[in-house]
Order: C-alpha cells, then sequence, then structure tokens
C-alpha cells in the first residue's frame, strides 16, 4: 500500500518531467543536426567561395601592382632604382605564384578551364615583363613602351577577365548554397513547433500533479510551522506543538519529520535549561576562587619585586668587593715584586762576604809565609854573621904570626950582628922584618877591633831582626786573623739574611694566589647573585603575567556567567517544555 | 534518438571522449601531414633529379666570347660536361657574341638570350637594373678566389651579380720590331713618320668609343656618368684651359692626314699585320696571339704613346676593365647555368684561358704567376694601367663619338666648323636618356 503511493507520486511528477526532457533531447538534438546542416552550407559559402573570391582580390591586385612595376621601371631614371623594383618584382612574383598555387587547391572542376587560361596568360605578363625591364635598363625606352602598351597590357587584361570569369563562378556557388541553406532553415521552423506544442501539454501535467501532491500538504505544514515560530517570537513558544500529517508519502514523511525533530528539540532544551542553571553556580564557585588566587598572585608578585631589588643591592656590593679584592691582589703583587729584589740583594751581599773572607785569609797566609821568609832569611843571615868570629881567630893568627916573626928577626939581628960586616944586610932585612911583624900585629890589631864593632852590628841587628818577627807574629797575624773571621761572620750573616727573605718570598707568592683565588671566588660569587638578581626578576615578570592572566580568567569567567544568565533567558522563550 | 540520449546522460564521459577524439585526429593529421611534407619534398627533388635524368638533356646556350674565343671555349664546356656527367646530361650550344656587344644582345631578347654569357664590366648595371642577372650563388668562395678590382666590377651594392673571368680588358700598342726602335715607340708623331718612310701602316680603329677615349682621357676635360647611372656628363668641347676640344680634333685631323696612319678595324689590323702592310696599331689583349703569330719574333707589346696636341706632348688615356660572366635570370636551368659559369671562371679555366688566349686572369694565383707576369701585353697592360680609368659611359657615348672618329679619320669632308662639330658631339652624349 505504501509502496503504491510512493509509485504515484513518483509517477505524476516523474512521468510530465520526463516528457519534458525526452522532448527538450529530441529538439535539441534536431536543433544540432539543423545548425550543422546549416553550418557545412554556410562553411561551404564562406571556405569556398568567400574565400576564393578574396583570394582572387588578392591575385587581382598583385597582378595590378606587377603591371605597375614594370611600368614604373620605364620611368626610373637609375639603376639603382630599376634594381630595387625588379627585386620587388621577384618577390612579388613569388607571392603570387604561391597564391595562385594555393587557390589551384581550393578550386572546383567548373574553375579549372578558366585556371588553366589564367597560368597561361600569366606567364606572357611575366614574359611581357621580362621584356620591357630588358628594354628599359638598355635604354630602348620606346620598345619598352611598345611592350607596356601591347603584351603586357594584353596579357594583363586577359588574366583580369580570367579572374572575374572565376569570380562569377564562385558567385554561382555560393548563390546555390544559400538557397539550400534557406531550405533547411524552414524543415527546422516545422520540426521546432511540432516540439513546442508537445512541450505545451507537457507542462500543463506537471503544473497540475505538481500542485495538488505537493504545493498543497506542504502549504498547510507550511502554516503551522509559521504559528509555531510566531508563538517563539512572542515568547510564548511552545514545544509541545506538532504538524498535522494527513496522507502517508513523501510530504507526510516531511510532516512526520518535522514533529521527531520539535520532539527531540523539546527534549534538547529540558537539558539546556537544567544545564545552564548548573553551569551558573559552578562558574560562581570558580570565580570566587580565582579572586582569591588573584590577591594571592599580587602578594607573590610584590615580594619578587622586593626579592629583586635586595638582590640587585647585594649585587653591588659584591662588586664593590670584588673591587677592593683587585686592589688587595694588585698591592701583594707588588709586595712580593719587592721581596723578591730584597731576596736578590742578600745574594749579592752574601757573595761579597765570601769574597771580602778570601781575601782577608790570603792577604794573612800570604804575610806568614812572607814573615816567614824574612824571618827564615834573617836567621840564616845571623847565623851566617857568626863566621865574623872566625876572623878574631884569624887575626889571633897572624897576631901569633907576627910576633914570632917579630922573634925571629930580633934572632936574625942578633945573628947578624954575630956575622959582623957579613950580617949587617942581613941585619938590615932583619930589621925591616920585625918593622913588618909590628905592623901585622898593628893591623891585625885594628881588624880585631874592627871586628868587634861588625860583630856587635850583627848582633844588634840580628835583635832587631827577631824583634820584627815576633811583632809581626804577634801583632799583625793575629789581626789578620781577626779580619777573616769578621769576613766569615759576614758572610754567615748574609746567608742567613738570604734564607730568610727566600722564605718570606715564597710567602708572598703564596699570598698572592690565595689573594687571587678570593678575587675568583668573589666574581663567581657576583656572577651567581647577578643571575639570581636576572632568575627573580623573570619571576616577578613570570608573576605579573599570572596576575594578567588570572584577570583574563576572571573576565572570561565573568563573560561565562553571563552566558550561563542568557542561555537561562533563551530558554524562558518557551513557556512549555 | 538513442545516440542522442547518451550524449545528455554522460556528458561528462562524452567531454572526455571528445577531448581524446581530438587529441587522436590531431595526432593522425600532424603526422599525415608532416609525412606528406617530408614526403613531397623528397618526391620534389628526386623528381627535378629524375627529369633531368629522364630527359636526357640540360640544354644551356652559351655566349663566350668572340670567334677567336671558341676553341677554348669548347675545350672548356667539355671537361665541364665531364665533370658533371654522372649528374646530368648536357646539350650546351656555344654561339659566338662579343662581351662588347652582350648587353644589348641579350636584352633585345632577354627571353631567348643565352642562358650563359660574357661581358664587359661597363654592361653590368645595364643588366643588374633589367633584372636580367641571377646572383651568384656562391659569392663568398669567389670573392675570395679573385681580384678585389675584379669583385667589385662584378658587384652593385655589394651583391655580386657575375664571376669575374679577365683583370685584362683594356688596349695597348702592338708593333713591329723590325720596323720600330724602342725609342720610336714612345711617341705616336715619330711611329707615325717611321711607318710612313717604311711605306707601312700604325692602325686604330676609329669607329669605337672604346679606342677614341685615349685622345681625351689626359687632356684635363671630363666625361663621367651621372648618379642615375644612365646619362652623363662631357665637357670635350670646351673652349677653355690648357688644352680645349678643338685642339684635339685638330690633332686627330693631323694624325688621319698623316700618309703612316689607317683607320680599321681590329679585323682587318690582323690581317694587316698578317700580309705585312701594318707595322703597329692599338687593339686589346685579345688579339696578342694573332698577332704573335702575324710577327714571330719581332712581336712587340708597350704602353700606348704620347701624341702631339697642342703643341703639347700627352700621353694617350685609355678603358680598362673587366670581363665577367653572367647568368640569364629567365634561363629555365639557372642552377646548371651557374655551376657553368663558375666552371668557365674558374682558376684551372683562367689558366687555361692565359695559355691559350693570353688573357689576363683575375684569379689570385694566377694572377700573381710569373708566367702571366712575363707576358708583354701584361707588362704593357700594367703599365698603361697608370694612364687607364674603368670604363663607366651611359648608352649615348658611343653612336656620337664614333661619328666624330668616322668624320676626323676622313679627314672633315664637310669642312664643318670644328668647333660645331665638338659641339654637336657633346650635345649627343649628354642628351637626357630614354624620354
Amino acid at each position: 500500500m505504501k509502496n503504491k503511493k510512493h509509485a504515484s507520486i513518483k509517477m505524476y511528477i516523474m512521468i510530465p518531467v520526463l516528457i519534458l526532457g525526452i522532448v527538450s533531447i529530441i529538439s535539441n538534438a534536431m536543433a544540432i543536426m539543423n545548425i550543422r546542416n546549416v553550418n557545412a552550407n554556410a562553411s561551404n559559402i564562406a571556405d569556398n567561395y568567400m574565400t576564393g573570391i578574396s583570394d582572387l582580390g588578392v591575385i587581382q591586385q598583385q597582378t595590378q601592382e606587377l603591371h605597375n612595376k614594370a611600368l614604373s621601371h620605364i620611368i626610373a631614371t637609375n639603376a639603382d632604382t630599376m634594381i630595387s623594383i625588379m627585386d620587388g618584382i621577384k618577390t612579388e612574383e613569388t607571392e603570387l605564384e604561391e597564391n595562385l598555387a594555393k587557390y589551384k587547391e581550393e578550386m572546383s572542376e567548373a574553375e579549372k578551364q578558366t585556371y588553366e587560361e589564367l597560368m597561361t596568360n600569366y606567364q606572357g605578363l611575366k614574359d611581357a615583363m621580362a621584356n620591357v625591364a630588358a628594354y628599359s635598363a638598355n635604354g630602348n625606352s620606346e620598345a619598352a613602351y611598345a611592350c607596356a602598351n601591347g603584351d603586357l597590357a594584353a596579357y594583363g587584361d586577359a588574366m583580369q577577365k580570367n579572374i572575374d570569369t572565376l569570380i562569377e563562378t564562385a558567385n554561382k556557388g555560393a548563390a546555390s548554397a544559400r538557397s539550400q541553406l534557406a531550405s533547411v532553415y524552414n524543415s527546422a521552423l516545422v520540426s521546432n513547433s511540432i516540439t513546442i506544442i508537445i512541450s505545451v501539454v507537457a507542462i500543463l501535467a506537471a503544473i497540475f500533479s505538481v500542485n495538488k501532491l505537493i504545493i498543497k500538504p506542504i502549504s498547510i505544514a507550511q502554516r503551522e510551522i509559521s504559528q509555531i515560530i510566531s508563538d517563539i517570537d512572542r515568547r510564548e513558544g511552545d514545544l509541545t506543538k506538532r504538524v498535522t500529517v494527513y496522507s502517508d508519502d513523501e510530504i507526510a514523511a516531511l510532516g512526520k519529520g518535522i514533529n521527531v525533530f520539535m520532539e527531540k528539540l523539546q527534549h534538547i532544551f529540558q537539558m539546556i535549561t537544567n544545564n545552564s542553571q548548573k553551569m551558573d553556580v559552578v562558574v560562581n564557585e570558580v570565580m570566587d576562587s580565582v579572586r582569591t588566587s588573584n590577591n594571592s598572585v599580587s602578594d607573590l608578585s610584590a615580594l619578587t619585586e622586593e626579592l629583586a631589588a635586595t638582590m640587585e643591592e647585594v649585587s653591588a656590593n659584591a662588586a664593590v668587593i670584588n673591587t677592593n679584592a683587585g686592589e688587595v691582589r694588585d698591592e701583594v703583587n707588588e709586595i712580593a715584586d719587592k721581596t723578591s729584589k730584597i731576596n736578590d740583594y742578600s745574594i749579592q751581599m752574601k757573595e761579597h762576604a765570601e769574597s771580602m773572607e778570601n781575601t782577608a785569609r790570603t792577604n794573612m797566609e800570604s804575610t806568614s809565609v812572607k814573615v816567614n821568609e824574612i824571618l827564615s832569611v834573617l836567621n840564616q843571615a845571623i847565623e851566617e854573621s857568626n863566621s865574623v868570629n872566625q876572623v878574631n881567630s884569624l887575626t889571633d893568627d897572624i897576631l901569633n904570626i907576627a910576633s914570632q916573626t917579630n922573634l925571629l928577626a930580633l934572632n936574625a939581628s942578633i945573628e947578624a950582628a954575630r956575622a959582623g960586616e957579613a950580617g949587617k944586610g942581613f941585619a938590615v932585612v932583619a930589621d925591616e922584618i920585625s918593622q913588618l911583624a909590628d905592623a901585622s900585629r898593628e893591623a891585625a890589631n885594628n881588624i880585631q877591633q874592627i871586628n868587634g864593632i861588625v860583630t856587635s852590628a850583627v848582633h844588634n841587628l840580628a835583635n832587631h831582626a827577631n824583634d820584627l818577627v815576633s811583632y809581626m807574629n804577634e801583632s799583625i797575624l793575629p789581626e789578620f786573623e781577626s779580619f777573616v773571621t769578621a769576613g766569615s761572620e759576614y758572610k754567615d750573616n748574609a746567608t742567613y739574611i738570604e734564607t730568610v727573605m727566600a722564605e718570606f718570598n715564597t710567602k708572598t707568592d703564596a699570598l698572592k694566589s690565595a689573594v687571587s683565588e678570593i678575587a675568583k671566588s668573589i666574581d663567581s660569587i657576583t656572577t651567581a647573585i647577578d643571575e639570581g638578581v636576572t632568575g627573580v626578576t623573570g619571576a616577578a615578570e613570570n608573576t605579573q603575567v599570572l596576575v594578567g592572566d588570572m584577570d583574563s580568567i576572571t573576565g572570561h569567567m565573568d563573560e561565562n556567567q553571563q552566558i550561563a544568565g542568557a542561555l537561562k533567558q533563551e530558554t524562558e522563550v518557551f513557556v512549555k517544555l | 534518438m538513442y545516440i542522442n540520449i547518451t550524449r545528455k546522460k554522460g556528458s561528462s564521459d562524452m567531454k572526455k571522449k571528445m577531448a581524446a577524439i581530438t587529441a587522436v585526429v590531431l595526432a593522425v593529421s600532424m603526422a599525415l601531414s608532416g609525412c606528406a611534407g617530408s614526403q613531397k619534398k623528397k618526391s620534389s627533388t628526386s623528381k627535378t633529379e629524375k627529369a633531368q635524368k629522364e630527359s636526357g638533356t640540360v640544354e644551356l646556350t652559351l655566349w663566350g666570347g668572340a670567334e677567336e674565343d671558341q676553341a677554348l671555349l669548347a675545350e672548356i664546356v667539355d671537361s665541364f660536361k665531364k665533370e658533371y656527367a654522372d649528374q646530368a646530361d648536357f646539350d650546351i650550344t656555344i654561339e659566338a657574341e662579343s662581351e662588347a656587344s652582350c648587353k644589348d644582345a641579350l636584352l633585345g631578347d632577354v627571353l631567348n638570350g643565352a642562358d650563359v654569357f660574357a661581358f664587359a664590366d661597363d654592361q653590368l648595371l645595364s643588366l643588374a637594373a633589367a633584372g636580367a642577372l641571377v646572383p651568384v650563388d656562391n659569392a663568398d668562395e669567389v670573392k675570395s678566389a679573385n681580384l678585389e678590382e675584379a669583385v667589385a666590377a662584378a658587384s652593385v651594392n655589394d651583391t655580386l651579380y657575375a664571376y669575374p673571368m679577365t683583370a685584362d680588358n683594356g688596349y695597348l700598342m702592338y708593333y713591329d720590331k723590325s720596323v720600330f726602335s724602342d725609342a720610336d715607340v714612345a711617341s705616336l708623331d715619330q711611329m707615325l713618320n717611321v711607318a710612313a718612310a717604311a711605306n707601312k701602316k700604325v692602325v686604330m680603329d676609329w669607329s669605337s668609343g672604346w679606342y677614341l677615349y685615349s685622345f681625351f682621357g689626359n687632356t684635363g676635360l671630363n666625361l663621367s656618368l651621372n648618379d642615375d647611372g644612365i646619362s652623363m656628363s662631357c665637357d670635350w668641347n670646351s673652349t677653355e684651359g690648357n688644352i680645349k676640344g678643338v685642339d684635339i680634333a685638330q690633332a686627330m685631323l693631323a694624325i688621319a692626314a698623316n700618309p703612316g696612319f689607317a683607320n680599321m678595324v681590329d679585323a682587318d689590323f690582323v690581317e694587316g699585320a698578317k700580309n705585312g702592310t701594318v707595322a703597329a696599331g692599338i687593339s686589346g689583349a685579345w688579339d696578342v696571339s694573332t698577332l704573335k703569330e702575324a710577327w714571330g719574333d719581332n712581336f712587340g707589346a708597350v704602353k700606348l704613346p704620347t701624341y702631339t696636341c697642342a703643341g703639347q706632348q700627352v700621353q694617350m688615356a685609355s678603358f680598362k676593365g673587366y670581363k665577367m660572366v653572367g647568368v640569364n635570370a629567365y634561363s629555365k636551368h639557372t642552377d646548371w647555368a651557374l655551376k657553368l659559369a663558375d666552371w668557365i671562371t674558374n682558376e684551372q679555366n683562367q689558366k687555361l684561358r692565359f695559355e691559350e688566349r693570353e688573357q689576363g686572369p683575375c684569379n689570385n694565383n694566377e694572377a700573381a704567376s710569373d708566367e702571366v707576369k712575363n707576358s708583354p701585353a701584361i707588362q704593357a697592360l700594367t703599365a698603361q694601367s697608370e694612364y687607364a680609368v674603368l670604363q663607366r659611359v651611359g648608352n649615348n657615348y658611343w653612336n656620337p663619338i664614333s661619328e666624330l672618329g668616322s668624320t676626323l679619320a676622313a679627314g672633315n669632308p664637310d669642312g664643318t666648323d670644328l668647333q660645331k662639330l665638338m659641339d654637336n658631339t657633346v650635345k649627343a652624349i649628354t642628351a637626357s636618356v630614354g624620354q
């Protein structure tokens, strides 16, 4: 039963529509066929006859131009002009020949004979032009004119006639094509009239069935829906109302669909009303929480800002300490330098002490050697001076000899006196010897006296020398020894100072590195503080952002509250749900 | 109907199908047209080759120069046929047509004129103006192979219109050494006196403006082609200056009246040399061979002498020029005609031309060879070139000057006033052309 009803509405609407469609297809197909016919005829006219006629026009014009150029060759007064005219003629001839060849391809059988004549005449024209140019260039104007007025003109005219004939043929062809075109038009007129009548009947049938089966039920449903909507507009919406359904066709299905929709809508609105009330409560709660958080965050922001400020101060102080540590380091460095210099100086001092001790020791030793040498030489000399004592013994010997000699002389003189005269001479000698002995005795006595003086002098000398040596041994050498001792002590002192200074130097180096490390540590403390400041500043900024976010959340929650309110208001449109 | 419905239904499918079909159609048509094009090309080239081979003959007409050159030309044409025997068969007709008159002959009936023709450089401009010349296709090759001046003489506005062939177009004095000493040939008066005493003649062609220019060229008077390339300026009738127009006319009358002088054309000169009546004469390089034959060891060639004019010794002037070979633009076989023209003027054949006809080559290598440099005629032309100018005259030059020459050679039989005679000549030379 249902199926039958469904089928009936389809039938009522689809059959007239189908008829309309078929009619329009047929009429279109016929129109295409007719247009094709018309097009074929028109193309035939345009392509063959009109193009042919226009080609012939071009050919005619080119022929005329060739003719004119040949004539201008005669009039030309110089060779260059003639050459360029000849070049022009040759180009023109090539073009004309191309056009003639093109025309030949498209011409009809009827034109063939005339075309052949045209070609013959064209050859004649070309030959005539060759002659005209030859005569003209050779200065034979008379012959040139004769040929131009004779052959050239004759062939030109003949070509003109041929072209006219061809145009006439083309026009005839065009005329017959036109009459064919007219008959096609008439048949198209008849067939199109028939299709129009069929179309009108189909349209009337379609209007009737559509009005009865579709438009009426739809307009009733539309009125009821309008009623429901106008209630809603007046804020007296009633979602319990329904559209009336009469039949059981596609329109009825549409009405039922609307009713189902109304029911679902009713259900949905009930839910919305409930939910929007719940939402209002939730939003209020959230708003309160947000407000509280907002205050906390603001406090937090102020605190972090303060912290940041404090950190900045600390950072400034650390920077001052850093500067001071740097100064201390510089001073320590200076002390280290000085210490190092003193250390160097103490080493030098030690060297001086050593050299002084050595010098004193050398002097002492060399002096001691010299004294001993002098002493030994002196002792030896004293020793040797004892030989002077031998002189005494020797002079004693001489005295003995002298007394003996004196005795002898005395004896001799006695003897001489005994001898008398003979001994007289001898007495003289004995006298002389006695005198000599006296003299020797005297000399020896003198020697003994002098020797006594010498001996005492030597002894004096030896005594003085011994005094000198003992003075040297007792007074000067100990002096030297005290010098050596002083030098040695001086050296020991210098060594002590060096050792102390070296230690001091080591200590100052240690101090220096300690101060450097302190400076470094202060540096890293400063950096850490700076980073801390940046971090705290960032935290402050973030807190600021958080405050902003909290504000916007508050704003959005306000919006939510408004939306929930609006929603509630909207649902109030419906009096009944 | 069924088709229509399916079309409507699957319009998007249809679009795809249509696109595919269009693509296929395009591809096929392009492939076909491409193939067709290339086939066409192939068939067209093979067609021409085949046509030439099938017909068996490429027919060409050659105007290569005067009668004396015919044997040489036959030899050159034979070698040409051999060179290209594998490519085509030839039917080449050689006709005698002087290089001097080539232009008039060709432009008189350009469609039936020779396919290949030799001409002097003064005709180039008119031939080019008539559109009768095919520009040289291997111009760069030809330009580098030949003397710069010869190439320039064969070119108009930088287009090379002909193949340079010789560089010796000019004239000089030939003489019999048994009659004249080296000193005699320095002055025309002396030559005429010696010849008269020996009862022989010194000859010159006074019917040709080509030779008659020699009396005017070095007198300080002017003859020139106007910018239009056709009309001329001339003051050979001048009544002012060192040498006046009438002075030259009088000098020529005096020469004509000398018993040692005779006015005769080149052919008669050669004949006279052979039979011993002529002992000297002015002619071009083309007569070297025949005159050598006539005089044997006594053959001499020298630059032109001086002549007496207004009481002064004036060096005789001359035209110089180049000969070249051109191809008829209306030839049915321009490609083969160009090949033949190139062949006639290539190094090998310029050498042959010098060997057989003693004509001075313009090929760089040949012109520099010792054989060429040592030729007496070439030496004489080289000496004369100082007093020579390129022949650049309009059509109106030839007839009036020829008439003047003939009148003076005949001794001015009508007793025309010489100034009037010169005035008439100049008036005719400078007349406007073609109107």
